[in-house]
């Protein structure tokens, strides 16, 4: 009955919008009753793809929305973690995780996706971050050492509480923002010019390619692009346990305009976003995926 | 290339998982749970003296930290990475759950733990640490979480400073814990990729745990718990040094405050008492420390080399004490003392039981006499120094470590009597001084020191059906049941126990009118054996008011059933044939007359009438037959009717009438259980009439069991020209009334005293009563009434005519 319910309001959407940025066209369930505990999606740039996890991360499945396919990319742990599709969305970088004797093993592993074929991009490394997919390779801190494939492309990744911006092969680290607990969920503006980052206990932080704070639009989880002025992220509540409510939202870059996508007790999370494609997809806290296309105002 | 690449690759891997474990390889994330005094998501527990929203008291989010400072802490000591997901406390780092997760996985962590204190959310009470991993309980998503989870679980358990309310190891998967969420579990769990726990360490919201959780020590004492629990997990050798630990409580002062506490909990604790440790031999001081000041007693020393030691703790208010400990490395020596209070002034009763002051009702007549004293007392002379005057019997106990006295009466006391309970000034407490002053207090019995019965099954010398019996006992209050198993027992003839069927025991509620017991015999009894019932006179009601004697029956078992060779006459197979008369009957809320095939005695069926009257007195049913039973009757003959009784003591009577006549002939009080053949003489019935059965009536009578009955009537049979023997039968044949027609006076006269005559209308109206046996009828209408007629607590009904 809850999911039930949870369904009806991941769908339906919101009807009452406080600043309209953007006008819903549709919101529709994404492989209902072929695949189960979806959780974890990530679209390519062109939203033609869609890759998406079980609720522990644990393994890695691919949708094609051309040929409604999903394809098993990976089985192993951690794989939905820190995946990422390549810019042309030919190929796939993900992580996986192994124990052994109770230490955390991480290893960096690509998947092409016309051969299906999958290679280990590094050797397994205690710590290793999130891989940045460029236009001709990755990169990743393995153990605290650069692996770049692909030096000329412009780049960020975060590492505690430090915004790493690589420009014309360059590393630069910056704080922006002193005192919070880490830096994650980093990423470029597509135009490749803004930079976006999340500072535990602050908030989303939006900075030039320099690290120099330009705005930061509010304290939401989880942010991702959608075009190169507005974030799509989820706004999430709890009682110190568990999640009392979670929404999608979509505000402006400099925070000045606000839009709640879908409604604080439809549990929906972990949004990803194509601009190109005008689509969104997110989850609900048990495990369905939804659609919703959006056009700007 | 590729394969260069490959192999490099699993030598790496190799390489790693061959290397020595060591804490600098170790990387812990610790979330401590909560944050901000945000009254939303954070927990503030409201203790003395603290107020609501007030920081300096109990908040989970602080406690949280506070621990996880202390582990983060042991944890560098040894070489280990340690991440918090917060360093203060305030609502902007009271991070989103994923975020917390995320944070937790981008580091590298090899564990995770999120620190939490518990809560019942309801009024129950109780204290023991409980670990959480993500999934279900037998299938752990991470299998290293579960056994991080046990590791934790086991040190946590290993704390003697608190009071833990179950010892189990108690670990749990979030998705088992909490069915209804599905698969979404704990939050902070819920993005982890690497083994992580969330622990509720201890219930914060008993209440002495709350005021422990305000101790730095004790927090301590936790995370050293955690820290160990890395040490195992990871199989690395703990800390090479010590700590000793532990709760400082008065020896015989107890806690005072209104909330649950458990074993020492219930002694006051010493706080801010000074605590020192010296070597073994006490010559040389080296460490000291202060117990808590928040009413936990709780203290620490947090590093010592491993050895003997001896502890000193002394007070302003206690007598020094010294304990001797051992250390040993990597453990928490617990050495939790009590301290004895100096006794510096005069004992007094501070407190005293049962407080009674003119015109309040006089208190019960078990109440036991209670002294609550300022100190623990020197107990010989104190009970030399008790006296109580109506002089009674009685017991003297101690409590609370000798601070309170109580002197229990062995019988009860005398009803409406003042009783003075006095102490002379030779009490003494536990050090030799004595009170200043006598001390006395007084105190006025109720009028009731004994527990009635108002009816029982079996009675002395009572034959029982012995089908189906039952040991029934009606009291005037609710007895105390618990006990009663053990309060009565039956023997047989031999001395051999008879078993009671302890399972079926019925018994009387909240609210009854009167209090019973009802237990059934295992098996039937053996027809002509004889037996013996005790009741003993430890059984008492609610407030303990007990019988004044042991009852003890001797009682026969019979076949009510035996088959008459007299006529039948009436087989009670058809209830339908009796109906309510309403005009006959008397204040009667309800009967259902029905046929009853399971306890019948004869035939297929018998007739059971089941009533309730509204009042504990007054009340008349009246059944009448559809058709009278064909048999016709006389003065020379006597009837004969089973009938199975309900203890309400309510009479029964057949109506019988003949032209012109009506008589109820009376088949005694209901005041037995079970079938019952009654027979019964028609001696009143009028000579030359014949008489035929019409009816059969039930008269209440007063008696708070008299309300509710229902009895059960089978064959009744004719016995030609009289039939000997008279049994069971309480006859008020002296009873007349007249002048018959009456026009100013009806005069009733009878053998005993006639309380009252009550005149009811065919309609079942009480229309004149009379206090004594002349009732005025001048202003009564012409017709036909009965007249009801109270003599010594049971009653007559005569037909009347009013006629002016």
């Amino acid at each position: 009955m809850k999911k039930l319910l949870l369904s009806i309001m991941a769908f339906a959407g919101i009807a009452t919008m406080n600043a309209q940025i953007a006008e819903v066209e549709s919101v529709s369930p994404l492989l209902k009753g072929v695949e189960s505990e979806m959780y974890h999606p990530i679209l390519s740039s062109d939203g033609s793809q869609l890759l998406f996890s079980d609720c522990n991360f644990k393994g890695l499945r691919l949708y094609d929305f051309n040929d409604n396919v999903v394809v098993k990319v990976s089985t192993e742990a951690r794989a939905g973690l820190d995946a990422t599709f390549s810019p042309d969305g030919k190929e796939i970088y993900f992580v996986t995780q192994t124990l052994q004797g109770y230490r955390n093993l991480r290893q960096v592993k690509k998947y092409t996706i016309a051969s299906r074929q999958t290679v280990e991009m590094t050797k397994q490394a205690r710590v290793i971050s999130a891989p940045v997919a460029t236009t001709k390779g990755f990169a990743a801190s393995v153990d605290g050492k650069m692996m770049v494939t692909d030096n000329a492309a412009t780049r960020v990744r975060t590492e505690g509480t430090s915004l790493i911006i690589a420009k014309n092969g360059v590393e630069k680290a910056y704080t922006p923002i002193e005192g919070s607990a880490g830096y994650i969920w980093s990423s470029l503006s597509p135009d490749g010019n803004k930079v976006m980052f999340f500072a535990a206990g602050f908030g989303i932080v939006v900075t030039d390619l320099n690290g120099k704070v330009i705005a930061t639009p509010g304290n939401y989880e989880n942010p991702v692009w959608y075009g190169n002025d507005h974030v799509v992220a989820m706004n999430a509540t709890n009682d110190g346990h568990n999640y009392r409510s979670s929404q999608i939202v979509l505000m402006s870059v400099d925070g000045s305009q606000f839009q709640e996508l879908t409604k604080p007790e439809s549990m929906t999370m972990n949004p990803t976003a194509s601009f190109v494609a005008g689509k969104i997809v997110y989850a609900t806290i048990d495990g369905r995926l939804y659609q919703m296309n959006l056009k700007l105002k | 290339m590729k394969k260069r690449l490959t192999a490099l690759m699993i030598a790496g891997a190799a390489a790693i998982s061959a290397m020595a474990l060591n804490y600098s390889d170790l990387i812990i994330y610790i979330n401590p749970g909560h944050g901000g005094h945000d009254q939303s998501n954070d927990r503030n527990v409201v203790v003395y003296p603290y107020e609501l929203g007030d920081t300096m008291g109990f908040w989970e989010s602080k406690s949280n930290m506070d621990k996880a400072f202390r582990m983060r802490e042991l944890l560098r000591e040894l070489g280990a990475t340690v991440y918090m997901s917060r360093v203060t406390n305030t609502s902007a780092d009271d991070l989103g759950l994923e975020t917390i997760g995320r944070l937790a996985n981008a580091t590298g962590a090899d564990l995770f733990l999120s620190i939490h204190s518990n809560a019942t959310g309801t009024s129950n009470r109780v204290n023991f640490p409980i670990i959480f991993y993500r999934g279900y309980d037998n299938e752990p998503v991470i299998p290293e979480a579960k056994e991080w989870a046990r590791a934790i679980g086991e040190n946590l358990l290993t704390n003697k400073a608190t009071i833990w309310t179950s010892t189990n190891v108690n670990i749990r998967g979030d998705w088992s814990f909490q069915p209804t969420w599905g698969t979404q579990g704990y939050g902070v769990l819920r993005a982890l990729t690497v083994p992580g726990t969330l622990s509720e360490g201890s219930f914060h919201d008993y209440i002495p745990e709350t005021y422990r959780l305000l101790s730095h020590e004790y927090k301590f004492t936790e995370a050293w718990n955690y820290r160990k629990a890395v040490s195992q997990h990871f199989g690395l050798p703990g800390a090479p040094y010590g700590a000793i630990a532990g709760r400082l409580n008065d020896s015989r002062f107890p806690r005072i405050g209104d909330y649950k506490m458990f074993d020492d909990d219930l002694l006051e604790t010493v706080d801010t008492a000074y605590v020192s440790l010296w070597d073994e031999t006490g010559t040389t001081k080296l460490q000291e420390t202060t117990s808590g000041t928040d009413f936990n007693g709780i203290y620490a020393f947090r590093k010592v080399d491993p050895g003997k030691y001896m502890l000193k703790v002394s007070g302003n208010r206690h007598y020094e004490t010294t304990a001797m400990v051992e250390v040993v490395a990597d453990e928490i020596s617990y050495v939790n003392l009590k301290v004895n209070k100096i006794r510096s002034t005069a004992p007094v009763v501070e407190k005293y039981s049962p407080v009674w002051n003119e015109g309040e009702p006089g208190v019960l007549c078990n109440t036991p006499v209670v002294f609550d004293f300022n100190w623990d007392m020197d107990t010989l002379s104190v009970e030399k120094a008790f006296s109580i005057t109506p002089e009674i019997p009685g017991v003297i106990t101690w409590e609370n470590n000798n601070l309170r006295m109580v002197f229990t009466p062995s019988q009860t006391y005398q009803t409406s009597t003042i009783y003075t309970a006095r102490l002379s000034a030779e009490a003494k407490h536990a050090g030799g001084m004595a009170m200043e002053a006598p001390f006395e207090i007084s105190f006025f019995t109720a009028d009731r020191n004994y527990m009635s019965i108002l009816g029982q099954v079996p009675k002395e010398g009572e034959e029982v059906h012995f089908d189906n019996p039952a040991v029934e006992v009606r009291f005037d209050k609710l007895p105390d049941v618990q006990p009663i198993l053990k309060q009565v027992s039956v023997v047989d003839e031999n001395g051999t126990k008879v078993a009671l069927n302890t399972r079926k025991m019925t018994y009387s509620k909240l609210g009854d009118e009167y209090g019973f017991f009802r237990i059934a015999f295992t098996k039937d009894l053996t027809v002509g054996k004889k037996y013996k019932m005790t009741l003993s006179n430890e059984i008492s009601d609610k407030d303990g008011i007990p019988l004044q004697d042991s009852v003890v029956v001797n009682f026969t078992a019979v076949d009510a059933g035996v088959e008459k060779t007299d006529s039948l006459m009436e087989g009670m197979e058809d209830a339908a044939v009796y109906a309510l008369n309403e005009q006959g009957s008397v204040d009667v809320t309800s009967a259902t007359i029905t046929t009853d095939g399971t306890n019948k005695l004869f035939g297929s069926k018998c007739v059971n009438v089941a009533y309730e009257f509204p009042k504990t007195e007054g009340s008349e049913l009246l059944l009448s037959r559809s058709a009278l039973v064909d048999t016709k009757l006389t003065n020379n003959d006597a009837v004969g009717v089973h009938v199975y009784g309900d203890l309400t003591a309510n009479e029964a009577y057949l109506e019988v009438i003949a032209p012109e006549d009506v008589k109820y002939i009376p088949l005694g009080k209901m005041d037995f259980l079970g079938w019952r053949y009654i027979q019964v003489p028609l001696t009143m019935l009028e000579g030359e009439k014949e008489y035929q059965i019409s009816g059969i009536k039930v008269v209440q009578t007063p008696s708070l069991m008299s309300r509710k009955g229902e009895v059960k009537f089978d064959n009744v049979n004719y016995i030609k020209d009289g039939g000997a023997g008279v049994e069971n039968v309480e006859l008020m044949t002296t009873v007349t009334v007249y002048p018959n027609p009456a026009s100013e006076y009806l005069i009733a006269n009878a053998d005993g005293l006639i309380d009252c005559v009550e005149l009811i209308a065919m309609n079942g109206t009480v229309v004149a009563t009379a206090n004594g046996n002349v009732l005025n009828v001048s202003e009564i209408a012409d017709g036909v009434y009965f007249a009801r007629i109270h003599v010594g607590g049971a009653t007559e009904l005569k037909k009347v005519v009013v006629k002016h």
